[in-house]
């Protein structure tokens, strides 16, 4: 078992005199699946078309099983790994049937022909990729999804112990994209060891063990999908914001929001967010894609605001479920709210476990406050919140949620600072 | 001053210009009284030639041995790269091959006169004549065509006498060969095949000048009914029996393939041509040039065929 | 996916109508082998000579050990059907078989429907060493062969040979190159060799021997093309497989396990090599390497385990019926094959064509 696994050791790719990727060091085990993600021109098919053995690697070694693939044979190498490319450019002239047994040909060779145990394995191939219905028609007749399809089927005849995978989900609708990448999980878990270059980060943090992000061919991040898929690390190598969102039952989920936008001269400006119970997940998501930085505070675990917080990447301080808001929570809330440059309160309805929140806003710099609801409504305190919040209106901003966007540029504009009280 | 030169000068240009066109409008007068000769070519054209040709350009190898069977060596000025006899013609100016004349070549040569072939019907002789050249074309399809054709070029280089004797001499010899022939029977005409090529298998048609030597010669083509020069099986070869093979020699290179062929196919060992040893060799050259050879040709196959009437040409 | 219950009646369902596939083109091999036979009967009892078709029976079964069927026939009858006529047809066919498979192996390698044994230029170099031979002033006799055919396969490989110098890229051939180079090369040869015709005298003879003949055929030919022939085919015959595997773009084919680079030489330089044999022996006949590879493909399909031996069994059918029709229709004269060839070949592809492409296009 020590012996069993794919492996890049250093590895430098250059076409000509060019070099794509430089210093790559990865290992598939058997039983595994390793995502590679990364932009376009990253290097991820070119990583894939040396695993195979097709690229000679300018510096670095690439060992099968320990052995090195340059002093392995074509056969044997296809006996041992299988490649689902990423077009699936295949010749009109034959049937998916017969396209799926050339799958058999590392194992049969020259001479031998195809037996009834060749037969067998191709037609469960068709069936796990779910081509069967296809075995008579042609190739140039079916669609391109089915097509994929097809090569996956092919690729499973050829029963190899690695699988590289070429962005296999590119032509696929939803559900034939899940289901290839179920039957991908599943395959790992019977034993095969599986790298696959995929295109939807999603997918990717859903379905692998370990990820490799790729930029400017080096390996940027490497690691679990939670550590890999970061709003920060994605923003970094795609150049996007993007929400990330780990919590949901079904692993990871990433929206891309917008473009990254450049900073402005005088730095990232932080806002911090005082809000709960939803009230401020529309703000923080408008707020981020215009690249603020936000902090919030402080939450309850388990409330929504807290979820669309860490899909921010936004630090946020947190407390028990139903807990009152301790010391130390409130000191590091009234830091935050003095540190940002502006403090914004969500239209949040108050009671006593948020109550402190109103008095932490009173520390800010610049002060906005939301009100689409007057805060009458909005409190439980028997008239505590509202007290307080009339003394904070008085120096403070006021504004609904439509005009935030305005309203905050006004106030960030430098001349205008007012002295805390 | 420089006024009065320019007058005079211009009146001058006038003047040469006027005579210019008056003497090429006259010219015409002058050539139809003095030595004006008129031919019909063998290719039905009229040829009017002003003078006797000083300067000649044969375009055939056949019309060169014309030319100085008829002591018109001196005058000749260009041949073909063919034109390989007499050996003397083979130090005059070469115009290009048999197909490919070349047109400026013979231009610049400026010739009185053109002796042109078959082949130079459609293209060369019209281009030739655009350039103000006098063409005469030759193309003997029979042998009684040959003298006519000798006949001609002697009308048109003003040595009728010479061409007389040559052609008394040629009807000479050919009457002496038709004479021993021609009380033969049908069976004691041999069956002739002519091998013009050996690999395809080419042989000459019944319009062919070798084809209508052989029958003069006393022989019969195997064939005759087929026309130019036909590729043919090995098959229908051996079907006619030839009795008499002979095949075409020294053609350029490739010199005896023919013949060899001939000698030691063995398919053919069982022919009569091959079990009677009658398998021969002819000069390719007279064998297909319609010119004064071409009875050296003649008397030659006469012997080939008929070894025993032979002697009897002997004079 | 609920395959449990469907499986057996699909499973063999699929068994099934792989054994038909099989068989169907098993027997379509046999069929065409039969077919053979019999042209080869037929085109023996057509020609010039009248030769009855009882006599020509006679003389071919006398050829079995031991049946001696052929007394009180003439020997000139004898030297025609025998010595004649079976080594001329046995030749085409075998010309026939050569560049219909060699066809079918270059359309394969070059996955370009307009390849034919002629796209990197061997016909036009054995074209060029057949012009040389007939221009030199001597003529030579080297096992039963004349100087023509042992320059024109010499001319033949050393221009496929340049050709393939020119397209290697390092250690790889790219199939575009190839072609672009052979295209370049023929162009070349075929300009030289025009030149040298030009200049000739024997320019008839030539040309005729350029557009393909099989006139003065003999058994000589057939003792040399034969066993070189099945050795060649052999070879071609073993790497179908690949040859399927490698319709699919080289990278596909690679991560298959077939070593392309070796396949394209091993597969161009035996396919190569029947060319120039085929070529200098019959002159470079058109049509039959270009169209019959497509024909069966049309008629079979493109699985190379099979097209390439029915291609070569229909490629000899097909020029032993053009050299009859060459030697018969306008006798006792004889057409140039190649002429024929073209003038068959056209309409019977258009009409296959016609007749199959709403099935399979």
């Amino acid at each position: 078992m020590t012996s069993d696994y794919l492996q890049m050791k250093g590895v430098d790719l250059r076409y000509g005199a060019r070099t794509i990727v430089s210093d790559i060091n990865l290992k598939i085990d058997t039983g595994q699946v390793i995502g590679i993600i990364g932009p376009n021109g990253s290097g991820k098919s070119t990583i894939l078309k040396a695993l195979c053995g097709l690229l000679v690697p300018s510096a670095g070694q690439i060992n099968l099983d320990g052995v090195e693939l340059g002093r392995l044979s074509r056969e044997a190498i296809a006996r041992q790994i299988g490649v689902v490319p990423q077009a699936p450019l295949l010749p009109d002239g034959f049937t998916v049937l017969e396209t799926v047994l050339m799958g058999r040909y590392p194992h049969l060779g020259l001479l031998r022909s195809e037996s009834k145990k060749d037969l067998d394995i191709a037609c469960r191939a068709m069936e796990r990729a779910n081509v069967q219905s296809l075995a008579y028609r042609h190739v140039g007749q079916i669609s391109g999804g089915e097509k994929q399809r097809v090569l996956i089927a092919r690729v499973l005849a050829q029963e190899p112990r690695f699988l590289l995978l070429d962005e296999p989900t590119t032509h696929l609708d939803i559900q034939h994209q899940l289901e290839v990448m179920e039957l991908i999980r599943s395959l790992a878990d019977s034993g095969l060891g599986v790298i696959e270059a995929v295109h939807d980060v999603s997918l990717a943090g859903r379905f692998c063990d370990r990820l490799i992000l790729l930029k400017d061919g080096h390996i940027f991040k490497e690691g679990t999908p939670q550590v890999v898929v970061t709003p920060d690390n994605i923003e970094q190598v795609f150049g996007v914001m993007a929400m990330v969102y780990g919590d949901l039952g079904s692993g990871l989920l990433v929206v891309n929001t917008s473009l990254a936008r450049p900073q402005s001269s005088d730095g990232q400006k932080h806002i911090h967010v005082i809000g709960g119970g939803g009230s401020a997940v529309e703000i923080m998501q408008r707020l981020y894609i215009e690249g603020y930085r936000l902090t919030i505070g402080v939450l309850n675990q388990g409330d929504t605001d807290l979820s669309t917080a860490l899909a921010l990447g936004a630090e946020a301080v947190v407390v028990l479920p139903f807990a009152k808001i301790d010391d130390a929570s409130h000191q590091r809330n009234m830091e935050l709210a003095a540190q940002a440059d502006c403090c914004l309160v969500a239209d949040v309805p108050f009671g006593q476990g948020n109550l402190l929140n109103l008095r932490a806003a009173a520390v800010a710099r610049r002060l906005l406050l939301i009100d689409d609801r007057p805060i009458e409504q909005r409190d439980y305190t028997g008239g505590a919140a509202t007290a307080l919040y009339s003394h904070l209106k008085a120096r403070a901003f006021c504004t609904n949620t439509a005009n935030l966007k305005e309203s905050l540029k006004d106030i960030l504009l430098p001349q205008q600072v007012t002295n805390a009280k | 001053m420089t006024r009065l030169m320019v007058k005079t000068l211009g009146v001058l240009v006038l003047m040469v210009l006027v005579i210019t066109l008056c003497s090429s409008c006259s010219s015409g007068d002058k050539s139809s009284d003095k030595s004006a000769i008129e031919i019909t070519d063998q290719l039905g054209r009229v040829v009017k030639l002003d003078k006797v040709p000083q300067r000649i350009v044969s375009l055939a190898p056949q019309n060169t041995e014309i030319l100085f069977a008829l002591g018109l060596g001196d005058k000749i000025v260009g041949v073909t790269s063919y034109c390989n006899y007499p050996p003397e013609a083979q130090e005059k100016p070469q115009i290009g091959g048999f197909s490919t004349v070349d047109i400026e070549k013979v231009v610049s040569l400026s010739p009185d006169l053109v002796v042109a072939a078959l082949i130079h019907e459609k293209e060369t002789i019209p281009q030739l004549e655009s350039h103000g050249l006098k063409v005469l074309a030759l193309a003997p399809k029979t042998l009684s065509e040959v003298t006519q054709a000798i006949e001609l070029v002697g009308k048109a280089t003003g040595t009728e006498t010479q061409a007389k004797k040559l052609v008394d001499d040629m009807e000479a010899r050919m009457a002496a060969v038709a004479s021993l022939v021609s009380g033969l029977s049908e069976e004691s005409r041999p069956r002739v095949f002519y091998v013009v090529w050996h690999d395809p298998l080419m042989t000459a048609g019944g319009d062919t000048m070798q084809s209508q030597l052989i029958d003069f010669a006393g022989g019969r083509n195997i064939f005759s009914d087929l026309t130019y020069y036909p590729t043919v099986g090995l098959e229908t070869l051996l079907d006619r029996q030839p009795q008499v093979i002979i095949a075409a020699v020294g053609h350029g290179s490739a010199q005896n393939g023919p013949l060899d062929w001939a000698k030691s196919e063995p398919r053919l060992k069982n022919t009569e041509a091959l079990v009677q040893g009658k398998v021969f060799g002819i000069d390719a050259d007279i064998a297909s040039r319609g010119g004064p050879r071409m009875v050296d040709a003649l008397e030659e196959m006469f012997r080939l065929i008929h070894p025993e009437l032979a002697e009897k040409l002997k004079e | 996916m609920a395959a449990e219950v469907s499986e057996p009646t699909y499973y063999s369902q699929l068994v099934r109508s792989r054994v038909l596939y099989r068989r169907k083109r098993l027997y379509s091999i046999v069929v065409l082998l039969l077919l053979l036979a019999i042209v080869i009967g037929i085109a023996s009892s057509l020609g010039t000579a009248n030769v009855p078709l009882s006599t020509v029976w006679r003389l071919l079964l006398s050829w079995l050990p031991g049946v001696h069927t052929d007394h009180g026939i003439s020997d000139t009858l004898s030297t025609i059907v025998l010595d004649i006529r079976l080594p001329r047809i046995l030749l085409a066919g075998l010309v026939g078989a050569a560049l219909a498979s060699a066809g079918a192996t270059y359309q394969g390698l070059f996955r370009n429907p307009l390849a034919d044994p002629y796209v990197i230029g061997v016909a036009q170099g054995a074209g060029l060493g057949a012009v040389i031979a007939f221009l030199l002033p001597f003529s030579v006799h080297a096992a039963g062969l004349s100087l023509v055919p042992l320059l024109a396969f010499g001319f033949g490989l050393v221009s496929a040979g340049i050709v393939y110098g020119l397209a290697r890229v390092g250690k790889t051939l790219p199939r575009t190159a190839v072609i672009l180079a052979g295209v370049a090369m023929g162009q070349l040869l075929a300009a030289i060799t025009s030149f040298l015709l030009v200049n000739s005298d024997n320019l008839h003879g030539i040309l005729i021997w350029l557009l393909g003949s099989f006139s003065t055929s003999n058994w000589d030919e057939v003792h040399v093309l034969f066993p070189y022939l099945c050795a060649g085919l052999v070879v071609i015959y073993l790497y179908s497989r690949p040859l399927n595997l490698m319709q699919l773009d080289e990278e596909q084919s690679q991560q298959l396990g077939v070593n392309v680079e070796r396949v394209k030489l091993i597969l161009l330089l035996t396919a190569t090599l029947i060319t120039a044999a085929a070529v200098s022996f019959a002159g470079s006949i058109g049509f039959v390497g270009l169209i019959i590879p497509h024909a069966v493909r049309l008629v079979w399909g493109g699985d190379h385990r099979f097209l390439l031996p029915l291609s070569t069994l229909a490629g000899a059918i097909f020029l032993i019926l053009a050299d009859t029709l060459a030697r018969t229709i306008i006798s006792p004269a004889e057409l140039p094959v190649g002429v024929v060839t073209a003038l068959c070949g056209a309409p019977f592809f258009l009409y296959l064509l016609w007749q199959k492409k709403r099935e399979v296009f």
